[in-house]
């Protein structure tokens, strides 16, 4: 009778105000910065190398739209190319895996290779072999890989046995039952993978272009550190961050509005 | 996004032999099994290495890469083993400094993230301040900031492990607390019922319950603490493997490159598997936590003993279909006869 009455106080206190996750998730952001002034303020007083929150933002404010921007669109570009192929080829190979059961092991263990490939050491390798933006594109391609392998595979693998014996019944193949059941099972597994594999393009991208290139976040930060404008380098880390986190967001809600089915956890 | 990883066991290795070979407590037929694991373990490697160099020699082909730049699997071996230098030597020493450097960094990040998803479990307010922003920061290119975390702590050991437990934390912290959180509610309520505290709560049912998660994380962290400590020794110490991969690049060495590429491949995935394997081990000891995937609709289902984890249905739909299964089990898997 307690765990009963326990727990509805609790969906009733949840009921009731809903916004208390979005306040005590903003009150962590508050106390970060918190923390932040604080430290700057004692410890790391007069640590050029620690600037202080409104130091930041007060840099930020003065580089401005028009030094930001462009770098912004550079790397956003670049790694939208990369999450473009990336996921294409990830859920080609996935397709593949559960239409031929023979070629499942060597490609899981290949993509396996993919993810423990760590993309500081392939960097330098496609920095050689491509020329422009493409080893940015394929940094940001291979940083997201896996993961979208393995939620296809998931995905695919879980679909409804009945609907795919349905398709049996009618004379369907793999490939019918694929088309028709499984991809759309495989949607909620995709769009949780996919919401990592938006950040992750961002950071393959940054990385291709701290190997070298004419412009974008990565090279904006390098540029900053060497010119010893700690002040701009925060700033910049800050507004890769802002980026990344869009990316995850707009993720997130595609995902919501095409698999409105799907239970929002985790 | 948990299920995902902790899916990525069940796809990526265990199969149904190795499993058996591995799994089966008791102490009969050890040289059997022993053999078998062994028999398996090498095949799966050879099928990995086969696939690899595949790919390797169809990418130099596909992208027509020059001979200059581009180096084959054979080249890689010609210069590391065949020559008369030896040159594999003058790897030892970043080797060692690199795998210390990410060693350091995925245990100080583990750590720190069981240690607070447990402090969640036992002070809630605290998850709801933090949980929104360690899932924002999940998502953040951490590795873009080392310029400013060696401009705070240096350039030593210090930030190198920062950089890589950073790179760790996020994610394990979400992944553990999360399971921790998924614990069965019949699970918690028959601990409340017998007036269990917090704590012991904590102690027999959340933590046994999020062990698949925190290894999933420790084999998903493996490969990320590599590249923290990578990106650290190249932007930070110049030591170690990360920095000499860069140099090489610099100076033009292709046959450098391309062999502390193929090495530092090599480590990671072998920290992959090690942790894969002490995975199973200990999961041996938590036989009930183990989980199976059930044929039938492809749901888990608890097993009591470890053995084949897919291909086979779960007690309740074997019994439900009415199949062929009779019981019959092979000499080596019959329970021993109570006394």
């Amino acid at each position: 009778v307690t765990t009963i009455a326990r727990r509805t106080t609790d969906t009733a206190a949840t009921g009731l105000d809903r916004h208390r996750p979005l306040v005590l998730g903003l009150s962590g952001l508050v106390i970060l910065v918190g923390v932040w002034q604080l430290l700057t303020a004692t410890v790391a007083s007069g640590n050029i190398l620690w600037p202080t929150p409104w130091q930041v933002l007060h840099g930020m404010i003065t580089d401005g739209w028009g030094f930001y921007w462009p770098n912004i669109q550079t790397t956003t570009w670049e790694a939208i190319q990369g999450f473009l192929w990336g996921n294409l080829l990830a859920v080609a190979v996935a397709v593949v895996t559960v239409l031929i059961p023979l070629l499942e092991r060597p490609l899981l263990r290949l993509s396996v290779v993919t993810y423990c490939l760590p993309i500081v050491a392939i960097g330098p390798i496609f920095a050689i072999i491509f020329s422009g933006e493409e080893p940015k594109v394929a940094l940001a391609a291979i940083a997201f890989f896996f993961p979208t392998v393995v939620g296809t595979v998931v995905g695919l693998r879980s679909s409804d046995r009945t609907s795919l014996d349905l398709i049996h019944a009618f004379g369907g193949g793999s490939w019918k039952k694929i088309v028709k059941v499984r991809l759309w099972a495989a949607l909620p597994s995709l769009f949780a993978a996919l919401r990592i594999a938006g950040p992750a393009a961002m950071l393959g991208a940054i990385i291709g272009e701290d190997l070298g290139g004419s412009s974008g976040l990565g090279v904006a930060m390098i540029n900053a550190e060497q010119t010893l404008d700690i002040t701009r380098t925060w700033g910049i880390a800050i507004a890769a961050t802002v980026v990344a986190g869009i990316a995850f967001g707009i993720v997130a809600l595609l995902g919501r509005l095409v698999t409105p089915w799907a239970r929002a956890a985790s | 996004m948990t299920a995902v990883y902790s899916a990525v066991t069940d796809l990526t290795d265990g199969t149904a032999a190795d499993q058996d070979a591995l799994g089966q407590p008791g102490a009969g037929n050890w040289p059997r099994r022993a053999a078998k694991a062994v028999v398996v373990s090498v095949a799966r490697g050879a099928l990995t290495l086969v696939t690899v160099i595949a790919a390797w020699y169809a990418f130099l082909a596909i992208f027509h890469v020059q001979d200059f730049v581009g180096k084959t699997p054979l080249d890689v071996w010609r210069y590391l083993v065949d020559a008369p230098a030896g040159n594999l030597s003058q790897f030892y020493q970043p080797s060692l400094i690199t795998l210390r450097d990410a060693g350091l960094g995925l245990a100080a990040g583990t750590v720190a993230a069981v240690g607070a998803s447990l402090s969640f479990v036992l002070w809630r307010v605290a998850a709801a301040v933090v949980m929104p922003m360690a899932m924002v920061l999940r998502s953040v290119p951490l590795v873009a900031m080392t310029p400013l975390i060696v401009g705070i702590f240096g350039r030593d050991l210090t930030a190198i492990t920062i950089i890589a437990a950073l790179v760790t934390f996020f994610p394990t912290l979400v992944n553990v607390s999360l399971a921790l959180r998924r614990t069965p509610q019949e699970s918690l309520d028959l601990c409340h019922a017998y007036g269990a505290t917090p704590l012991i709560t904590l102690w027999k049912v959340q933590i046994p319950n999020a062990l698949p998660a925190l290894f999933a994380s420790l084999r998903i962290a493996a490969p990320l603490a590599l590249t923290g400590a990578l990106l650290a020794e190249w932007l930070a110490t110049g030591q170690g493997l990360g920095n000499q991969i860069i140099t090489a690049q610099a100076q033009s060495e292709y046959d450098l490159l391309w062999s502390g590429v193929v090495l530092v491949t090599l480590y990671s995935m072998i920290l992959y598997d090690l942790i894969g394997l002490a995975e199973r081990m200990i999961m041996r000891r938590f036989g009930a936590v183990l989980t199976g995937r059930c044929s039938h609709d492809d749901h888990p289902y608890p097993r009591h003993q470890p053995g084949r984890r897919r291909g086979r249905p779960c007690p309740a739909h074997r019994r439900a279909a009415g199949s062929h299964d009779d019981g019959w089990l092979p000499a080596h898997r019959r329970p021993r006869h109570p006394a």
